[in-house]
């Protein structure tokens, strides 16, 4: 009951933040179409570049329809990438929420009420796993409405996959919000480690055309989970329950030790 | 009568570093507690420690018969406190704020209505519950952030530095809803560094230095230590060891010419009189001229000074 309560009120306090709302919402969506727009002239004018493994054997045509269904394709490459990364820019925000509540004393204040430890994280975790949810439906509905993105065969699969892939980049950032002290190490911290773990992830390249090693190692982030089960649900012809499900399965595992962590951080 | 709020021998040490070291008081309901000490004595600790947000090396706090530590949520049900932070939300307005934090004591429904109500009357915000808190005076954020600590109606409400920075109008009418809330018998202790406002509402003071508390009374027996000074200012070219000025006076020179104070406790009123009358007639009789004289009345400022030293902290 109290975590609905510090919830309602992160939300108020969040539908009144206009620039974190653009941060969150229409800043990915520009970027998104930009980079996608981008690449999908880069890949028209070298019809031999291939968008994924699966694609190899389709060459790039320049007829209409072909190029609709190619820009498709590009953006089934560049959406789930890109909705991955701003997912976890919620570290930053998030960081900064508590540093804020820290700064105003609010905190404290909220800890000296009868409220356990517990109601307080949850209260504090909340709104932004819905704002999470909300920024990644946002952004795969434009992808598949604005950009011509192909949702797959099996596209309900999406909805476990985006509240796993939420709870792991709140849970993330309730831990870094755990650990961090100032404004300033929020950002020092933050933009290395979301930039850091998109980048060796493949949110930035697609995983495919990374090396093996490098594929093996993005392993230890949770982006790279989400992003194997963006590629069964999108790119396979028949996408697999089981993968899907194992890569909600190890994204919750991560969003449990965030959650320790958080709580041990929040302890200390 | 048993006492609400029972501090025993309480320590918290920061490594070997202890903050507070062995204090120990007691808070009778309906008392008002005044908690005096310089920057880093240990006050903030100590209440961080009777708020059960900081565990305690030794000792124990019991508040109501029940030890903070292990029964920390029923003792946090009965304490309110008002921080020395503007602890409330800027982008929230008056009335979201209480609602707020009115529902972390489980207050709900027509009941957390009205007490948000009850509250911006007594602060004086009555009119203002539907603007932003971040619009608001400094004295209008400093009545919320006392508003916000008494929706629940505590029957122990902690003050840290409740009237830091605010305007004489908005600290009296602070210090009004303190003795009104005293009234009603809500057992407060009130740490603040402005000595008129402890000697206004404190019934009894304890003074804290070097996480110690240095001494703690009754606020007339405290008074009663401080000595009564006379202070009498003469040219400079007396000398300081000049035979007539007693020899339990303190001299020192100052830009107005040389400073002779004679002290008394109240017990020896009449002494100090004697001295200053034959000190007067002596220096009148030797033509030496009188610049200025003036009094020093007890005060618990003088007393906090003489305990805890003038050597500035940090």
């Amino acid at each position: 009951m109290h975590a609905l309560t510090i919830a309602l009120k992160d939300l108020r306090l969040l539908s009144r933040d206009r620039r974190t709302l653009i941060v969150l919402l229409a800043l990915p969506l520009v970027l998104t179409s930009v980079i996608g727009a981008s690449a999908d002239k880069l890949t028209i004018q070298k019809p031999t570049d291939e968008i994924t493994a699966n694609e190899s054997s389709a060459s790039v045509s320049h007829q209409p329809n072909d190029q609709v269904r190619h820009t498709g394709r590009v953006y089934r490459s560049i959406v789930p990438g890109y909705t991955v990364l701003f997912v976890f820019f919620l570290v930053n925000i998030m960081g900064r929420s508590f540093i804020q509540e820290r700064e105003l004393g609010t905190l404290q204040r909220i800890r000296i009420a009868p409220v356990s430890l517990v109601s307080v994280v949850a209260g504090k975790t909340l709104p932004f796993l819905v704002l999470s949810v909300a920024q990644t439906i946002l952004l795969l509905t434009a992808g598949v409405f604005l950009f011509g993105m192909d949702p797959g065969t099996r596209p309900w699969l999406l909805l476990p996959l985006i509240i796993c892939t939420s709870l792991a980049a709140t849970t993330l950032g309730l831990a870094f919000a755990a650990l961090v002290r100032t404004d300033a190490q929020v950002s020092a911290w933050g933009n290395l480690v979301v930039l850091a773990t998109a980048g060796i992830s493949g949110c930035f390249v697609p995983r495919h055309l990374m090396p093996e090693l490098s594929q093996q190692i993005s392993l230890i982030t949770p982006h790279a989970w989400s992003l194997i089960a963006y590629r069964e649900i999108l790119v396979a012809d028949h996408p697999g329950v089981f993968p899907v499900l194992s890569a909600c399965g190890v994204l919750l595992c991560f969003s449990s030790a965030f959650c320790i962590t958080a709580l041990a951080g929040f302890r200390r | 009568m048993a006492p609400l709020l029972e501090v025993s021998n309480l320590r918290c040490c920061f490594g070997a570093f202890p903050a507070v070291d062995g204090v120990s008081f007691t808070v009778q309901p309906a008392e008002v507690f005044g908690l005096l000490g310089p920057n880093g004595a240990g006050k903030s600790t100590t209440m961080m420690m009777l708020c059960g947000l900081l565990p305690a090396t030794s000792g124990h706090v019991t508040l109501d018969g029940h030890y903070v530590s292990s029964k920390i949520h029923t003792a946090r049900r009965i304490l309110g406190v008002v921080p020395q932070e503007l602890a409330v939300y800027p982008e929230l307005t008056a009335e979201e704020n209480l609602q707020f934090f009115g529902s972390l004591y489980n207050l709900s429904g027509d009941l957390l209505h009205q007490r948000v109500n009850d509250v911006l009357e007594q602060v004086g915000l009555t009119g203002r519950q539907s603007t932003l808190a971040r619009t608001f005076s400094g004295g209008m954020k400093r009545r919320l952030n006392f508003a916000a600590a008494v929706l629940h109606r505590p029957r122990l409400l902690i003050l840290d530095e409740p009237t830091v920075g605010v305007d004489p109008q908005s600290r009296a009418h602070l210090l009004e809803c303190v003795r009104h809330l005293q009234q009603q018998g809500t057992a407060i202790i009130y740490a603040s560094h402005y000595m008129e406002e402890i000697e206004s509402i404190c019934s009894r003071v304890a003074v804290m230095d070097h996480g110690k508390i240095l001494i703690s009374d009754t606020l007339p027996n405290l008074m009663a230590q401080v000595p009564r000074e006379i202070e009498l200012i003469v040219p400079l070219d007396v000398p300081a060891a000049h035979p007539d000025i007693p020899t339990g006076a303190k001299t020192s020179i100052t830009d107005a010419g040389l400073s002779v104070r004679l002290m008394s406790s109240a017990s020896s009123e009449h002494y100090l009189n004697q001295q200053l009358a034959r000190l007067i007639t002596r220096f009148s009789d030797q033509k030496i001229p009188l610049l200025h004289i003036r009094t020093h009345e007890p005060s618990l400022e003088r007393l906090f000074l003489e305990l805890t030293g003038t050597r500035l902290r940090d």
